[in-house]
Order: C-alpha cells, then sequence, then structure tokens
C-alpha cells in the first residue's frame, strides 16, 4: 500500500499523459447556486401531453401552444393547451380552471373548447367587449373563434363571424389597428406546405422539411364588426385593403405593438428563414411594409434567419422596446435594440446572449422580470427541426421516444442591466436540466405572488409548470390595464411607464407574443430596491395618455381608463 | 516554509515512519517510476500522433459523396501522417455535414501540415457559431499563414468579429483587405456595417458607395443603405432603397476559393437539384438539361429529375414531353402534389382543358388551400365552358390569397359571362384598387364598362 501511495500520483499523471493531457470532456457541473424556478407540474394539476405524428408531416414538428387567461373573472390565471392530433383525434384541446387552493382542474369536458384539430396557437382577447375573455385558435387550415358565453362555457362562431382562413395559420393576435375600441385580429399564415412533399437530409435520412422547399403565403387582417352586428362576434376580411397580403411570408412569430412611435399599433412577422416583415400602420386603415429600413428585416450580418419566436421589452431601460427573435442551433439570435424610436439594429454580439453554455433551436422565448431587479431576463424554449446525431441529455420524462432525436435543453439568461446578458442555464436543472421539444412557452403570476412563471409545451411531450422560486427577488408592481368603456376588457396595445426609485420602467400590453402562446394579460414590473412606486403613466389603445398614482409596491394595481389624470 | 516542515514532522509522527532509511529506495522507485511514465507518455504520444479517421454511417449517403469519403478516409489509413489526407477527409465530411468528424479530421490536418493556413481556416468557418472564440483563434492563426496568399482568412475573421459585436478588433483587419485589394466590395460592407452600429452615417455610406455596384454586395450594400437613409431622417429615399433590394435575387456569397472547393465536393442529387433549378431560373436551358441529365442517367425514377425534366419542357413549350416526364413520375408516386398540378399545366398548354381540370382536381383533393391550382383550375374549367365551375375555383383561388389581381379579373370575367354584372364590377374595382395601370385592368374596365 505504502508504495501505492509513493506511485500513485505518477501514475495518475501517466493516466493524463495518456488521456491527452487534458480533462475529459463532460458538461461543467451545475453551480449550486439557487435555482429561479421549480418543476411544480405534479401538484399543479396541470397534466397534459401533447400528441403529434411521427412521419415528418410538418406541422407535427411546429408544435402547438397554450393561451394563460382568466376565463371566469375569478382573479386566477386559467390555461388552455392546444393539440394537433388533426380532427377527428382523440388527442382534444384542453381548458384547465384554477382552483382557489391554486391547482388546477381539468374542465374541458363540454366546455365547448374541447375540439381536435391540428392545433398551433391560442390567444384570448374579449372580441364583443362583453368583459369575458374570448379564445382564437389557430390551425393548419384554419383560425377559429369561440366566444366566452359565461359559465366555463365557449361557442364556436368561426363561420358566423365571418373567419375565413383556409391556410395554415401558425401565430395570431389580437390588435386593435383602427383605434376603435374593438379588438381586430391578424393572423401571420405560415408556408404553403405541400403534404406529399418528401424531404431527406445531406446523409440521407428522410427529415422535416425546410421551410425554403415551400412558398410563402398572405398574412390575413379582419377588422372587427361586432359593433355593427348588434354584438354577436363579426369581422370582415380586410387582407386585400390594408396592403398586408402585398408582401406574403412565412410567419411564426408576432407582436403587434407601436413600432415606431406613432401610437398606433404596428405588426411584426417573425418569418421562418425569410426576412422578417414589419407593417407600419398608415393610420388610415392602410399598411406599408418596412422591416429593412427599420432594421427588423436581416440579422445583425444582413442575413436571412429562421426567425421563430419573439419577445418584446425595454432590454437595456432606455424607454423604448426592444425585440428579441429565436433562431436555429447554427444560427445567432437577434436581439434588435430600439433607437432612435422607430429603429432598430441587431446588436446580439454586444449583449452577451451569444456566450452560451450550449446552443439551441429556439422557439417560445419570453422576456420578464424573474429576479425583479428591474432588467427583463430571457429565457428560449429549444428544441430541434433537424435531427443531430448527437442529441442532449437527459431527456424529460415522458417524451415520445422518436420525438427525443429532436429534444434540447432550454435556456435563462440572466440581464445584469443594460441589456447584457449571462447565461444562467447551467445553475437551473428544473429549466434547462433536460431536454425537450420545447416550443410554446407562455409567462404568467400563476399562483398571483408577484413573480413570473412559466408554462413550458413541447412536441410529443408532457406540458411543464415553472414556480418562480428565484432568491433575492426585489419589489414588484402588477398592473392591470382595464377598459370600462369597452366592458371591461384588458387594453391590449396600451404602453405603461412606471416610475420608482429615480427609475423609469416602459411595457406594453400585448399577451400575443413568445410562440403560439398568449401570457397573463397582467403587467409585471420588476422594482429592484425601490419599495414606493412614484407614477404610472398609462398611454392607452386610443392614444388617450392618463398618469395614476402610485403607492407602496409589492401589490396589484389595476388601473381603469378614466381613473386617472 | 517554518509551517511546512513543521506538518510534514507532524505527519511522519503520526504515521510512526521513519523517512531517512526509506529515501534511497524510495528515490529509486521514483526515477524508475518518472522512466516508465516518460517511455508510456512517449508511446502513447507516438500512439495518438496517429489517430484513427473516424467513422460515420454512410448507409443511406448519396452514392457519389459516399465514395468520396471511403476513398480519403483510405487515404489516410494509408498515409496517417499526410496533412493533405486527413484535410482532404475532412473536407468530403464537412460536405457531407459530418460536423463533428470533420473538425477533428482538420485539427489532425494541422497538426501534420502546421504551415497550411487552410485546416486552421476550415476550423474557424466550422467554429464560427458554435465556439466564436475558438473561431477568432483558428482564424486569426490561419490569416497569419496565408499572408499575402489569399484573403479569404482575414475576411471571415473580421466577419467574426463584426458579428460578435468587436467593432474595435475588425476595423484593421477590414482596413488591411482595403489596403491590399480596394475592390473587396465585401470588406466594403462589413465596414458599412461597423460605422452604421457606431452611428457613423457619413463614414458608413463611404464606405458602401463601391459596394452598391458589385453584384456580389449590391442587395447587402441598398439594404444597409435604407437602414442609415431611415436613421438619417429620409424615409422616403430609405424606402426606395428598401423596394430596389428586395426586387434584387438573394445576395450571392462573396467568392471563397477555399469553401468552393468543399462545396464542389457535393455531386449528389440534392446539389445537382439545386444547381438544375437555378439554371432554370436563369433561363440557361441547355446547360439545365445537362445537370438534369445527368440525375436521370443516375436514376431514370428519380422524382426530383423527372419533376425537373418536366419542367425544363414545359418552359420550352415542349408540352408533351412536359406531360411525359410527369406521368412517368405519377406512375409510381401517384399522390405528388407537385407532379400533378405541374401535369396540369402541361395539359393547359395543349388545351386539354377537361383533363387538366381532371388533374388539378385531384391535386386539391390533397390540398385543398393550393391556391395557385385554384386558379389554373378555374382557367380550365372557363376554357372548357364550364362557368359555375370556374367561378367557384376562381372564388376559392381568392379565398385563399386575397389580393390576387388575375384571380380578381377572372372572376369578373366569369361573373359576367354568367350574367351577375354587379358583383364582376366589384372584382374589376378590387383589381383596380391593386393596381389602377395594369393593362388587364384597363381592359376589364373598358369590356365592362366600369369607370
Amino acid at each position: 500500500m505504502p508504495r501505492l501511495k509513493t506511485l500513485g500520483p505518477v501514475v495518475l499523471g501517466c493516466a493524463w499523459l495518456a488521456a491527452g493531457c487534458r480533462p475529459a470532456p463532460t458538461d461543467p457541473p451545475a453551480a449550486s447556486a439557487p435555482e429561479w424556478f421549480s418543476n411544480i407540474t405534479a401538484s399543479s394539476g396541470l397534466t397534459f401531453l401533447h400528441r403529434a405524428g411521427t412521419n415528418y408531416f410538418m406541422p407535427d414538428q411546429v408544435g402547438s401552444g397554450v393561451a394563460l387567461f382568466d376565463y371566469d373573472n375569478d382573479g386566477r390565471l386559467d390555461v388552455y393547451f392546444v393539440q394537433n392530433g388533426g380532427a377527428g383525434s382523440d388527442a382534444r384541446n384542453q381548458l384547465f380552471h384554477q382552483e382557489e387552493n391554486g391547482t388546477f382542474k381539468n374542465v374541458s369536458a363540454d366546455s365547448g373548447l374541447d375540439v381536435s384539430g391540428r392545433g398551433m396557437g391560442a390567444i384570448a382577447g374579449d372580441v364583443n367587449n362583453d368583459g369575458r375573455a374570448d379564445v382564437v385558435v389557430t390551425e393548419y387550415g384554419a383560425t377559429r373563434l369561440f366566444q366566452n358565453l359565461g359559465g366555463g362555457k365557449f361557442r364556436e362562431v368561426t363561420r358566423a363571424a365571418g373567419l375565413d382562413n383556409p391556410r395554415w395559420a401558425a401565430t395570431a393576435s389580437f390588435v386593435d389597428y383602427d383605434r376603435d375600441g374593438w379588438l381586430d385580429l391578424v393572423a401571420a399564415n405560415y408556408l404553403d406546405y405541400d403534404p406529399t412533399h418528401v424531404c431527406h437530409d445531406v446523409q440521407g435520412q428522410q427529415d422535416f422539411c425546410a421551410p425554403q422547399a415551400f412558398s410563402p403565403t398572405a398574412t390575413r387582417l379582419w377588422r372587427n364588426a361586432t359593433a355593427q352586428a348588434g354584438g354577436e362576434p363579426r369581422f370582415t376580411d380586410r387582407s386585400e385593403a390594408s396592403g398586408v397580403f402585398r408582401v406574403p411570408g412565412v410567419a411564426l412569430g408576432l407582436v403587434c405593438a407601436d413600432f415606431d412611435g406613432d401610437g398606433w399599433p404596428d405588426i411584426f412577422c417573425a418569418d421562418d428563414g425569410r426576412p422578417n416583415r414589419l407593417f407600419i400602420n398608415r393610420r388610415n386603415g392602410t399598411f406599408t411594409e418596412e422591416a429593412a429600413q427599420r432594421g427588423l428585416a436581416f440579422n445583425a450580418m444582413g442575413a436571412t434567419a429562421a426567425n421563430m419566436g419573439t419577445a418584446f421589452a425595454d432590454v437595456d431601460g432606455d424607454g423604448m422596446g426592444d425585440v428579441f427573435v429565436t433562431h436555429l442551433t447554427d444560427e445567432y439570435h437577434s436581439l434588435y435594440k430600439q433607437g432612435p424610436r422607430g429603429v432598430f439594429l441587431d446588436q446580439v454580439g454586444a449583449s452577451g446572449l451569444q456566450q452560451q453554455g450550449w446552443r439551441g433551436t429556439g422557439f417560445g422565448t419570453v422576456l420578464a422580470d424573474f429576479n425583479s431587479d428591474g432588467a427583463p431576463d430571457l429565457v428560449s424554449a429549444n428544441g430541434l427541426v433537424r435531427r443531430l446525431l448527437k442529441n442532449q441529455t437527459p431527456v424529460a420524462a415522458g417524451v415520445n421516444p422518436w420525438w427525443a432525436r429532436y429534444a434540447q435543453r432550454s435556456q435563462l439568461f440572466v440581464n445584469q442591466g443594460g441589456g447584457k446578458f449571462r447565461d444562467l442555464s447551467l445553475e437551473q436543472p428544473a429549466l434547462c436540466g433536460e431536454a425537450m421539444v420545447a416550443r410554446s412557452l407562455a409567462v404568467g403570476d400563476l399562483d398571483n405572488d408577484g413573480a413570473q412563471d412559466l408554462l413550458l409545451c413541447a412536441v410529443g411531450g408532457p406540458a411543464r409548470v415553472l414556480r418562480n422560486v428565484a432568491p433575492q427577488r426585489g419589489h414588484w408592481l402588477k398592473v392591470r390595464l382595464l377598459l370600462p368603456q369597452q366592458g371591461g376588457r384588458d387594453a391590449i396595445g396600451a404602453e405603461a411607464v412606471v416610475h420608482a426609485g429615480g427609475k423609469k420602467r416602459w411595457a406594453v400590453l400585448q399577451p400575443a407574443t413568445s410562440y403560439l402562446a398568449s401570457n397573463d394579460p397582467t403587467l409585471h414590473f420588476g422594482l429592484g430596491t425601490a419599495a414606493n412606486v412614484d407614477s404610472i403613466e398609462i398611454l392607452w389603445p386610443d392614444g388617450g395618455k392618463e398618469t395614476f398614482s402610485g403607492g407602496a409596491a409589492d401589490k396589484l394595481m389595476v388601473l381603469k381608463k378614466g381613473d386617472g389624470k | 516554509m517554518k509551517r511546512q516542515k513543521s506538518s510534514a514532522a507532524k505527519a511522519h509522527k503520526l504515521t510512526g515512519k521513519k523517512s531517512s532509511r526509506r529515501s534511497p529506495v524510495r528515490a529509486l522507485v521514483g526515477i524508475l517510476a518518472v522512466g516508465i511514465c516518460l517511455g508510456f507518455g512517449i508511446w502513447m504520444l507516438k500512439f495518438r500522433a496517429q489517430p484513427t479517421p473516424p467513422v460515420v454511417a454512410l448507409g443511406l449517403l448519396d452514392p457519389a459523396l459516399r465514395s468520396l469519403i471511403e476513398t480519403s478516409r483510405v487515404a489516410v489509413v494509408r498515409a496517417p501522417e499526410s496533412g493533405a489526407a486527413w484535410g482532404r477527409l475532412g473536407e468530403t465530411l464537412q460536405a457531407a455535414e459530418f460536423f463533428p468528424e470533420a473538425r477533428l479530421c482538420y485539427s489532425n490536418a494541422a497538426v501534420r501540415d502546421p504551415q497550411n493556413f487552410r485546416w486552421p481556416y476550415l476550423s474557424g468557418v466550422l467554429e464560427q457559431v458554435g465556439d466564436p472564440a475558438l473561431a477568432v483563434r483558428h482564424l486569426t492563426r490561419a490569416t497569419e499563414l496565408a499572408a499575402g496568399r489569399t484573403d479569404s482568412p482575414r475576411f471571415q475573421l473580421a466577419r467574426t468579429l463584426v458579428e460578435q459585436g468587436q467593432f474595435d478588433q475588425a476595423e484593421p483587419h477590414l482596413k488591411l483587405l482595403l489596403a491590399s485589394n480596394p475592390g473587396h466590395a465585401a470588406a466594403r460592407v462589413e465596414l458599412g456595417r461597423v460605422h452604421l452600429a457606431r452611428g457613423a452615417f457619413k463614414q458608413a455610406t463611404l464606405a458602401l458607395q463601391p459596394a452598391l455596384t458589385n453584384q456580389y454586395t449590391m442587395r447587402s450594400s441598398l439594404l444597409l443603405g435604407a437602414q442609415i437613409a431611415q436613421r438619417n431622417g429620409q424615409p422616403e429615399v430609405a424606402a426606395q432603397l428598401a423596394r430596389r433590394a428586395s426586387t434584387m435575387p438573394r445576395s450571392f456569397d462573396w467568392p471563397d476559393p477555399v469553401l468552393h472547393d468543399v462545396q464542389a465536393l457535393r455531386t449528389d442529387r440534392a446539389r445537382l437539384a439545386e444547381q438544375a433549378n437555378r439554371l432554370l431560373q436563369q433561363q440557361k436551358f441547355p446547360e439545365a438539361g445537362a445537370v438534369v441529365q445527368k440525375m436521370l442517367d443516375a436514376a431514370p425514377n428519380d422524382p426530383e429529375g423527372l419533376l425537373l425534366w418536366g419542367r425544363l419542357n414545359y418552359l420550352q413549350r415542349r408540352c408533351p414531353e412536359a406531360e411525359t416526364a410527369y406521368r412517368q413520375l405519377l406512375r409510381f408516386q401517384p399522390d405528388s402534389l407537385n407532379a400533378l398540378v405541374q401535369l396540369g399545366l402541361a395539359l393547359m398548354c395543349q388545351e386539354q382543358w377537361t383533363n387538366a381540370a381532371v388533374t388539378l382536381e385531384r391535386a386539391l383533393a390533397l390540398k385543398p388551400d393550393f391556391a395557385q391550382a385554384h386558379g389554373n383550375l378555374g382557367l380550365a374549367r372557363s376554357k372548357s365552358g364550364d362557368t359555375a365551375g370556374a367561378i367557384r375555383a376562381f372564388r376559392d383561388a381568392l379565398r385563399n390569397t386575397p389580393g390576387d389581381l388575375a384571380a380578381h379579373l377572372n372572376l369578373a370575367e366569369e361573373l359576367a359571362n354568367a350574367g351577375l354584372l354587379e358583383e364582376a364590377e366589384q372584382h374589376v374595382a378590387h383589381a383596380a384598387a391593386l393596381n389602377p395601370k395594369d393593362p388587364r385592368v384597363i381592359q376589364a374596365r373598358t369590356q365592362l364598362g366600369v369607370k
């Protein structure tokens, strides 16, 4: 034994030499830093398994979304999951109601929302100004509207409402583009898919086709005409008259908000493998496409990328919204910083977002202030679209083995202030420790504790509920913006500036961002050390401005149009 | 030191060992062990100097590419000390998108052929997205080795730095490139990008000026110019530049002889199909024909080859030949949507309206939202006298693609034929709103007497 002890270091040295004088390549061990999220899926009652085919049918790969909304106005967020099993399938969309104790109960049966189809996204918004959030579901071959009748019942009114979209609709958003007080609807259609077209990778194996194999399609815009229909949901197709059809695209991501600072909402489409489009509202019912000159069409190197998920928030605290767009594993994501107002520049290189523990194909993405320090952090829900020879492990339990070949780990980046990010993924086993074919990602305060939680959906696998348990969170303020004149519905499109601790924090109320998702319609502001709010300025969707007094932080404020100064 | 001594003494006390008596033995054992270790290390290094070339799954690979990889691998086995052989294997693997294996080969090539810029260059290009810091190291080495022979490594290095937002580090490389080659339009574009990021619009405009006339950089220069104009408060100029750029084909990649060599290794069917498609778009029919013929010689029933052969003939108005190609394909792929739609066109070209309509209906059964097929079906039905059917088809075309001027006008004509003049006028009005100067709109207005 003593001899062995003596020789130990020498033997180790030899072994080190034999191993090539460098440590064996492994993932760096997870740091002991506290986690920001806890996986509470099992205890939450939100059990949802996404079903998808395994025959390289492209709509399967796009995934399906989720909507966070309070359908019964009880003050707690409910959840609506979309399935992708096809018409007539027993895989039906699922509605979950949040009970008083914070758990979720499946209330799909007889809700009217438990439909089947080639489901893509879901968005919530009150189309007939009755104070109840209605639901739009996008599908491969349809855009469907479900009217909220109250009492947990919904009725499909697609045809009666005049919504006719036979195309593959992936992403949709509500927007009051004519500022008449009624929510209009945009469906940014995806591509002109040929289901008989078979694709192979360079190595000869069948795989999903790339979007470049197919033609782009026209974006659809419907003007809300419910006022003229006696309160029954009704839309008129303005795709042609508004001019949005003129520049077709391949949209997966969508942000409807004011991009040029004129107080009128514009339409940004993140186009998969094509230049992004930005339809600027001409304030007369028409739009012109201006993405290229405003710096949003291409990535930092002037190239087109696989643009998918979108997030819109002020990452550097300059009072203007910045756009984040996710891309493929072999591309860099884009962080288009705004400045001056109305023009953008992809500054991802200087943001720290290129320094990553691993690369991912990002779909759903949110910019939300998880640690409430006043700077929005970033999450990217990752999952491949083309098989890798070596995929990431471990794969989360419940993922269909066929789809496991496309699984990747998601990522979390902390905003260190001024829009400089640091990859925190290695320290986040609950969010980033297991690979999934993640697609849709929704953010919201599920448990009303003032911290932003996450709902992560995956192709061919279970959804995951992630409760925010970030340590040392700062003070916060939640703001719900309501329009009493419009039935008390959420003021989609409104912008808010919170003044606290000598700083301004900007946000826009647009739940339909990320990817095929609808987020919590309540705005959340991290205030850091500021325990008091000085004031809140609101720019309402109709262009009106009001200021509300603040007060103590760490609470929900419900601000109604007309109540401010 | 004092503390060290005392702790050693403490240790000896604890174990009860007497070091003075055993030290010569220990020294001998130590020397022996070091000798063994060194010998083992040298043996290992030698062993490691001859690593086995990577093995990849070639089963489904295109025969041409498979044979290339196999031949290159054999060359490495025969001459494991040859940097060129390792590099060549790396290139074939990169062409087949076996990237980790290609990386390994380039790394072995660089060890054995250390003065050749090519291997660190290709390694750098492979790392550009995955590990940009490593890419910069490889490309810096390649730039040093390439000195004066080719500017590709320096250009890629500069681009990588620009992409990382390291503008100050990128700028000297771009200026060096332009000093040695003032016509390096791609370097000008990158310099313009650097100036734009810094908000130096005048300098950006100056840098971009010569790149505006270069076919490789024209589009990207116009797009950067549009951004500069918008930021300069000239939205009309910006819109004009963006419009001009949007009418141009995608920018070509700046010529790179090394990457071209790698890409040229791919002679598989997918690459041939890409080439043929590009040539057809450029209406270079004889050249396209040669490429498609090559595809069909290798596999006479190749679906892509038959589709391209049909398209080639159709574009030259040799419609019966096109029809034959599509029918051949449909014999073993009866549900090929593309073949059905193309066959419909080939039949229409021969004025076989009823057959064309039946074929297009089959296509639409497979894909009901195929706007182009609805439009063609409308025309075929119209020509075969089926006005009601044509109206339905044109309506469906517009349902799927709003703003289709031709569909509006065709529908208007059919509606007029059916006596539905009011609705016909509405569709002419739609078309006029889309483009009042279009000669077809003017003609339709005249025919219908619409103001």
